[in-house]
């Protein structure tokens, strides 16, 4: 009874936290229940949520890919460029071969080349980002469209319709990864690359695909950030990499690679969102918030590593 | 052990090259501006290009230390700013250069020792440098931000007498050459003496090439690690100097994004883990290359994410000559 | 006339320097247990390798069924019937069961796994190795190694084609109850008309599975017969027994009142090693003999700092210390030469003179900085002294032979203060040439008052090099002989 339940409690462990927050904080502040606070914690969800899946495929098939945040501007950069220009959906869908684009590169450059990833994905990060403002004309350049602030604001009863499409999303994800021939196997070449390999796995395509995903996803993210701030600018990613990593370790994700699921990512963001969150509620400044968020990404690498080299003397 | 003669043939001018890269690509550049740019050779651009570099070169000089030891320094940038914010409120406060100074100091060590002790805790390589320093340079944001009470920008106090003083390091000039260029070099002589004239600085290739026979040579591998995450701090610490003696004004995200400019002088430079060749003068061609690249887009008016875009892919084409050389040799 | 699976007939492989396999020859009967015994180094592996397709054959042919056969890949292996289980497991530990033995063939629909099929088969597979009952959704990481070996096997027999199926010491980590179920399932694989190849160097479980026996020495098959045909004793003699002639470079002997140098006492770890003491003298080399696994690397790397160790005491010179690091160890005057020479002995990517200063940097000092001149004349001397081969200083150690390799391990240690080096198989893979330059600098070693520990596999080079020889047997120390006096029969009959 008793390895049980801590099984499970090691299983649940973040919905058991985020559940713990929910009852505990409103003790101490009654506007976390406010339907302004929930819709808050819930659209910040949406975009971070989508590029932290992104993320989390990439550990999940042991390919490291960093170069979201600059992915992240970029496709808002277009999107919002392109819509006055060619309409919301043309801007949308270059928004996301750009992404797609950036992923074949990233994924040639490493999977094919050779190049060590993270190095090449610093590299990458730089052009981005340079791209990234330019494309918003160095400034931050807004975004009217009627059709747009329409479906930003949909709802569905009291929930935005686009949540309801980002659990979809989740939900569609989670299945391709448990159900789906070239799910398991990215969890076999993120597991062991040279063990897939000896038993037919296509390494180098399952990776590069993978790449291209993650990538589209942040490009997605990017776009529905703009649901948001419904205005773009270079800077805009400057900081997603920190926000968005601990969302998919949390969510079960290792940097060694082989594990993940796209619910334990779910599970990830709505726990550092509503991290955020409390801290907001008690006026903690931002600022703070800044350190925060780096204090709890060094202790979630401390203890993934720690435990993994504990038992090496170097 | 003299080479055989036959080596010694093949040593032709095909090789030179190759083994060269990184001096042929400086020599290719500066050939670049001075046919293609105007005014690239005037002293008043050439003075303009070394105050340009001096950031770059120190905090060049601590990156390469890490990345020779197998190690990534990403909080520079953040790190830069912070120290920045606390030399000049505390120079504005005190109107000491020296402790204002010292301040600074202390912030960068203070950083490159977290940096230190939390890669060593985990026992961890190169890979996770990367992410721990990421973490690191958020705190330090969040630092800055808190410490400049919300991203105001602070001014040196023009009124003081120690400003004159600490700006001279910028703005003043001996035998024509700008101070600044004398502090670059002076640390990146320090640095390069480290490198190739101490035990620690030895160790510190022989920790990058193989921790795990350094280790059992003797070494304690990830004490050394970290010593070079310290000097990397100091270099941060030092290059703050710089960049606030020259502006006058420090912000919070003042010196955002320099680790990038930092990582490629370094390894468009030649450097590499573990490498007996890499050292600190590779570090000075990575400086001068990147530096000249910018200088004469600049002067030619290339966009400056065309600029950026440049400088991304010749990082690429680096690390791709390296890998090539890698396997060769 | 016997039914021949495997004619396996005049193979040959050579590596740079190194023969690995000369002519080998032998059969395997359709049904049998065949076993494969020698010593480390004897080739067993590389003609596995071959068989698997991951090595070129350079010379010989292998006749499945009676049809040559060309395999150059692993895939090709298997479609010819050929499954090889490796001692180090091919399964990824974060995957179901399932996913780990249909990886690269899951049954789908449209790219949909089809999971019932994938349970069905899994199941089927499992229940041939006696493991029906297993969850083939739960994770391999779940269970214990004996376990995954057993997964391992399923996997062998869930390709259809599969006729015989290598396996690779698969009883090193298991317990006696553990084997007792692999045997099983090897027995009733038997009844199916399965051949095994089993490698093993244990006598008791070849003897207790397997039908007949090939023991491969040097690279060569030494003898192929029934295992009721020929005893224990005969085996190993066959799997050491080499001709011990005059190679070893005479000295004179040890001083009878040579000091104390180093004595541990009481050394355990897990169930690794048990109540290991001994001693070394000043200018004495000490032999560690024994089979393989029966620990005495383990031994030597507890007593260096480099693994964990349970319980024991050292004492250097009569005094005790403390030693957990190998820090510490060499502060003490210890130095561990490890078997890994590429992993652990040499900075590869770095050159000969950076090497060969690594331990000692002090030497190359001069008015407190490091003096380029200095460490070249250092370093000179050494690569001298020592004959090491190599265009220049500069040459990254990673370029270098087997034996230059080894001599600069050497060297970067004759550049420190230590008193006790501790060789772990000082010529493992090294040309007969090196080999002797080898023994001649241990020679000079404790001449010149320095004492040795050395680990080795090969019989008559402990016999021939060392004053005495303690054999080790499962972790502990069953007997010691002198070095003078030993004889190969005093080992077969400890060692085992």
């Amino acid at each position: 009874m008793a390895t049980t339940l801590k099984r499970a409690v090691s299983k649940y462990k973040v919905w058991l936290f985020c559940l713990l927050a929910c009852i505990i904080v409103p003790i101490f502040n009654s506007n976390f229940y406010s339907a302004q606070n929930v819709e808050s914690v819930v659209r910040q969800m949406i975009p971070y949520g989508t590029v932290a899946l992104g993320l989390t495929l990439g550990y999940i098939a042991g390919v490291i890919n960093l170069t979201i945040g600059a992915m992240l501007a970029l496709a808002a950069g277009i999107f919002v460029r392109l819509t006055p220009v060619i309409g919301l959906w043309p801007a949308l869908l270059a928004a996301l071969m750009a992404g797609a684009l950036v992923g074949l590169v990233a994924a040639f450059l490493v999977c094919y080349v050779g190049l060590h990833g993270w190095l090449v994905v610093i590299s990458m990060m730089i052009g981005l980002n340079g791209v990234a403002v330019v494309v918003c004309d160095y400034t931050t350049v807004p975004l009217d469209n009627a059709t747009f602030e329409m479906i930003a604001n949909a709802k569905l009863g009291p929930v935005p319709t686009l949540f309801l499409l980002y659990l979809a999303l989740i939900f569609a994800a989670e299945w391709f990864l448990r159900r789906t021939r070239f799910g398991r196997e990215m969890y076999a070449c993120g597991g062991n690359a040279e063990i897939a390999k000896s038993c037919g796995v296509n390494v180098l395509r399952t990776r590069t695909i993978t790449f291209v995903l993650s990538s589209t996803l942040a490009a997605l993210g990017g776009v529905l950030l703009m649901t948001r701030l419904f205005s773009a600018n270079g800077t805009l990613g400057a900081n997603t990499i920190m926000e968005v990593l601990p969302m998919s370790i949390i969510g079960g994700a290792s940097f060694a690679g082989g594990k993940g699921s796209a619910i334990g990512t779910l599970s990830g963001t709505l726990c550092m969102v509503l991290i955020s969150t409390v801290l907001n509620l008690f006026n903690v400044d931002t600022n703070y918030q800044s350190i925060i968020q780096g204090l709890i990404l060094i202790v979630i690498i401390a203890s993934d590593k720690y435990f993994v080299n504990k038992e090496k003397k170097v | 052990m003299e080479m055989s003669r036959d080596l010694k043939q093949r040593a032709g001018f095909g090789v030179l090259i190759k083994r060269n890269l990184n001096i042929c690509f400086l020599v290719f550049i500066i050939l670049f501006g001075v046919l293609f740019a105007n005014n690239f050779t005037s002293l008043a651009n050439i003075q303009n290009l070394l105050r340009q570099i001096t950031t770059n070169a120190i905090l060049a000089t601590g990156f390469s230390i890490c990345y020779i030891a197998d190690g990534f320094d990403l909080s520079q940038g953040n790190v830069c700013s912070a120290c920045a914010c606390v030399a000049l409120t505390v120079l504005n406060a005190t109107g000491s250069v020296l402790v204002a100074v010292g301040a600074a100091l202390a912030v960068g060590l203070g950083f490159g020792l977290f940096n230190a002790l939390v890669c060593k805790f985990i026992k961890g390589d190169g890979n996770d440098s990367y992410i721990v320093t990421l973490a690191t340079s958020m705190i330090a944001l969040g630092f800055a931000y808190v410490y400049t009470g919300g991203g105001r920008t602070v001014t040196a106090d023009s009124a003081l007498v120690a400003t004159e003083t600490y700006r001279a390091v910028a703005r003043g000039s001996t035998f024509g050459v700008t101070n600044l260029a004398f502090l670059a070099a002076a640390v990146m002589l320090v640095g390069a003496f480290i490198l190739k004239k101490t035990k620690l600085g030895r160790r510190f290739y022989l920790v990058g090439a193989n921790k795990t026979a350094a280790y059992m040579s003797g070494i304690n591998s990830h004490n050394y690690r970290a010593y070079a995450f310290i000097i990397s701090g100091i270099c941060v610490a030092i290059a703050c100097i710089a960049v606030t003696a020259r502006n006058g004004t420090a912000s919070a995200t003042c010196c955002k994004g320099f680790e990038n400019d930092a990582a490629i002088a370094t390894i468009v430079g030649g450097n590499a883990p573990g490498n007996g060749k890499s050292g600190i003068i590779c570090t000075l061609i990575g400086v001068l290359c990147l530096g000249v690249m910018s200088n004469v887009m600049n002067l030619m008016r290339v966009d400056s994410t065309i600029q950026t875009i440049i400088k991304s892919v010749v990082l690429i084409l680096a690390l791709y000559a390296q890998l090539v050389k890698s396997r060769n040799s | 006339m016997e039914d021949k699976i495997l004619e396996i007939r005049n193979i040959s492989k050579s590596f740079p320097g190194v023969k690995a396999l000369d002519d080998v020859s032998f059969d395997v009967y359709r049904g049998e247990v065949h076993a494969l015994a020698g010593e480390n180094g004897a080739g067993k592996s590389t003609l596995m390798k071959i068989l698997n397709g991951n090595y070129k054959r350079d010379t010989g042919t292998i006749c499945i069924d009676g049809k040559e056969v060309n395999v150059q890949t692993p895939n090709q292996a298997k479609a010819e019937g050929i499954s090889i289980i490796f001692q180090e497991l091919n399964l990824i530990p974060s995957i179901s069961i399932a996913e780990n033995i249909f990886l690269g063939r899951l049954p789908c629909k449209g790219g949909v796994v089809d999971r019932k099929t994938l349970e069905e088969k899994t199941r089927k597979a499992l229940s041939r190795v006696g493991l029906g009952d297993m969850d083939p959704k739960s994770l391999v990481g779940t269970y214990s190694v004996a376990q995954q070996q057993m997964i391992e096997i399923a996997r062998a027999l869930s390709y259809d084609e599969t006729k015989i199926i290598l396996m690779d010491e698969p009883t090193a980590t298991l317990t006696k109850a553990e084997c007792d179920v692999l045997f099983d399932v090897i027995r009733s694989l038997k009844k199916e008309g399965m051949t095994v190849i089993y490698i093993s160097h244990k006598m008791e479980e070849i003897f207790e599975i397997c039908d007949r026996i090939t023991i491969i020495r040097d690279g060569k098959v030494i003898d192929t017969a029934p295992l009721g045909e020929i005893t224990v004793r005969q085996i190993t003699e066959k799997m050491v027994g080499r001709e011990i002639t005059d190679q070893f470079p005479k000295r004179p002997k040890l001083a009878a009142d040579a000091e104390e140098m180093l004595r541990i006492e009481d050394f355990s770890h897990k169930n690794v090693y048990k109540d290991i003491s001994f001693s070394v003298r000043k200018g004495e080399v000490l032999g560690l003999a024994g089979l393989v696994g029966a620990g005495r690397t383990e031994i030597a790397r507890g007593l260096f700092g480099i693994d964990f160790r349970d319980s024991g005491r050292i004492y250097i010179r009569g005094k005790e210390v403390k030693i957990n690091t190998p820090m510490s160890a060499i502060r003490h005057g210890l130095c561990y030469l490890s078997e890994d020479r590429k992993t652990e002995g040499l900075m590869g990517t770095l050159s000969v003179r950076l090497n060969l200063t690594a331990s000692n940097l002090d030497s190359v000092m001069k008015r407190g900085v490091l003096s380029a001149r200095r460490e070249k004349e250092v370093t000179g001397r050494l690569v001298k002294r020592l004959d090491v081969r190599t265009p220049s200083l500069e040459q990254r150690t990673e370029n270098l032979s087997g034996g230059n390799m080894q001599k600069v391990v050497v060297g970067k240690w004759l550049n420190t203060d230590v008193d006790i080096y501790i060789f772990d198989e000082p010529t493992r893979g090294i040309d007969i040439g090196a080999k002797y330059e080898i023994y001649l600098l241990i020679n000079e070693l404790v001449a010149s008052g320095k004492s040795v520990i050395m680990i080795s596999s090969e019989l008559p080079e402990v016999i021939g090099m060392s004053d005495r020889v303690l054999i080790i047997n499962k972790g502990r120390i069953v007997a010691e002989f002198d070095g003078e006096t030993m004889t190969e029969q005093d080992f077969i009959n400890n060692a085992i």
